[in-house]
């Protein structure tokens, strides 16, 4: 290969394996999401079997909004099933664009519409509510949710940093969206910790970053095992194994039936413990370097309400012999793998 | 979406699906993941169609594409970690128009796990820049990157490239 602009021949001369994108299914998607889109607009589609959400929260008394951070894990609740199904969208308009939220089968999905490669989805929460961060205008993020219909007066809880912000609702069948713009940028990391809250029922209702999902079960050979992942933040999860912590590990993928996080900790006896969440109705497998073996993945659901499975698996060699995990779905389909 | 808008941008689709294919072939190492990506980035341009599709409408679902690739990176790296080259080429229909095919499976082999071999940084800048033929401003400002970075990847990673093509066969990715 005697120069550069011979390697730029190849890049465009090299045969190619045969690859096809049929125009017709291309036409027919984007037709299919711009009807979603339209519809959402103009009315709100909600699917018949879509059953109201029941609220599950905690409940401060009528007069308490806005005085505390409520305490943490005091979340309880009364409320069981989340019935949100079928699908329902709106868009929250932006002066240059709009937002875009739809909860389909509990799951929430959000976008920037001037940018629609800037989506974001996540689990709805038990209380009904859920909400991402994306980007809005001159690099101000943006929080980007729901709350189940009837809610009035949605705000971030107030916690020390918060800073100014507006918030703007729109009605939507069975949820309320809202989007929150603050008023300058912020600096990474600011918005992992904010809680919601809503009056609803003449009571103040809070969602909240702190209700967790957790589990634990006890890992042959290597301790109690203890799993825990916050929600809708999710954007790690933590552990700890008779009490030590583990983590926190960050939890990647870019939808709910995507997203995995792997943790290695390396136990007393020299081998090594992988844990961590993937999607529920997925399967893991560490992978390691030859030499090396894994034990067969022990799951628990992550919860009351699992949008993931916390997993934990043994592996006989070091740390650096794990080299990730592979998760496959129920059909066999892989999904995702780290490192 | 108006009749003539979508007219035009069926138009717009099928003239640049054979470079956004190779493009994203070139970025991922795998035709099957290629198509995936072509195929939600045309989607996704269709959305926006009405918006961009008369400012350098290439330029933008590069963008897309690019994006994509780079979230699939992330969603699941052992892709990129293993040959998934297939057996079936067809040279007529993605070498570009004029452009003739020169070299055999091997040698395709040889391209494809070299570049997988680059830093991202690097293989994105040597493919948007000198296949899909984005200028400098563009593939800095598509990475966020300045054009002077742009420059000196593109000058790494070519230099890298030619020196994993000429090693003939010994390119391996485990």
């Amino acid at each position: 290969m005697s120069s550069d602009l011979d390697v730029v021949e190849r890049l465009r001369t090299d045969p190619a394996p045969a690859m096809h994108v049929a125009l017709a299914d291309v036409l027919a998607e984007g037709r299919r999401r711009h009807t979603r889109r339209m519809a959402s607009r103009l009315a709100i589609v909600v699917a018949g079997a879509a059953a109201a959400a029941v609220v599950a929260v905690v409940v401060l008394g009528p007069d308490d909004r806005g005085t505390t951070t409520p305490p943490v894990g005091t979340t309880s609740s009364t409320a069981k099933d989340l019935s949100i199904s079928g699908e329902a969208g709106t868009e929250l308009p932006d002066d240059h664009g709009s937002y875009s939220v739809v909860v389909d089968a509990g799951n929430l999905h959000a976008w920037v519409t001037r940018d629609l490669d800037k989506e974001s989805s996540t689990v709805v929460l038990p209380s009904g509510a859920a909400w991402v961060k994306l980007p809005g205008t001159q690099d101000v993020p943006v929080l980007l949710g729901v709350v189940p219909a009837g809610a009035t007066d949605i705000d971030l809880v107030p916690a020390p940093g918060t800073r100014s912000h507006t918030v703007q609702t729109v009605q939507s069948g069975d949820f309320e969206a809202f989007v929150v713009r603050f008023d300058e940028p912020l600096a990474d990391g600011q918005l992992t910790g904010v809680d919601l809250q809503w009056r609803q029922g003449g009571r103040t209702v809070v969602a909240l970053g702190t209700d967790p999902q957790r589990v634990e079960f006890d890992v042959a050979g290597a301790g109690r095992l203890a799993v825990s992942m916050s929600s809708p933040r999710a954007g790690a999860v933590t552990a700890t194994l008779d009490g030590a912590p583990l983590g926190p590990e960050p939890v990647v993928g870019d939808t709910p039936g995507t997203r995995y996080s792997v943790g290695k900790h390396a136990l007393a006896d020299g081998r090594v413990l992988v844990w961590g969440v993937i999607p529920q109705l997925s399967s893991v497998t560490p992978v390691t370097k030859p030499g090396a073996s894994a034990g067969a993945a022990a799951t628990r659901p992550l919860g009351e309400h699992p949008a993931y499975l916390a997993y934990a698996a043994i592996v006989d060699g070091s740390a650096s012999d794990v080299t990730g995990i592979r998760t496959v779905d129920r059909s066999g389909a892989g999904i995702g793998q780290a490192e | 979406m108006k009749p003539s808008e979508e007219a035009a941008f069926e138009q717009f689709a099928a003239h640049a699906m054979p470079r956004l294919l190779r493009t994203a072939w070139l970025l991922t190492g795998d035709p099957t993941r290629a198509e995936d990506v072509v195929q939600e980035s045309l989607v996704r341009m269709f959305g926006v169609w009405p918006r961009v599709g008369h400012d350098e409408p290439e330029a933008y679902c590069h963008r897309i594409l690019r994006n994509l690739v780079v979230s699939t990176w992330r969603k699941d790296r052992r892709l990129v970690l293993v040959d998934h080259v297939r057996d079936d080429v067809d040279p007529r229909s993605q070498v570009d128009p004029g452009r003739r095919a020169t070299d055999d499976a091997g040698t395709r082999l040889d391209l494809v796990r070299a570049l997988q071999e680059l830093p991202a940084r690097e293989r994105e800048v040597v493919v948007l820049r000198h296949y899909a033929d984005l200028s400098e401003r563009a593939v800095a400002e598509l990475l966020g990157v300045s054009i002077g970075t742009v420059k000196s990847s593109a000058s790494r990673g070519l230099e890298r490239l030619r020196a994993l093509i000429s090693d003939k066969g010994e390119a391996h990715v485990q």
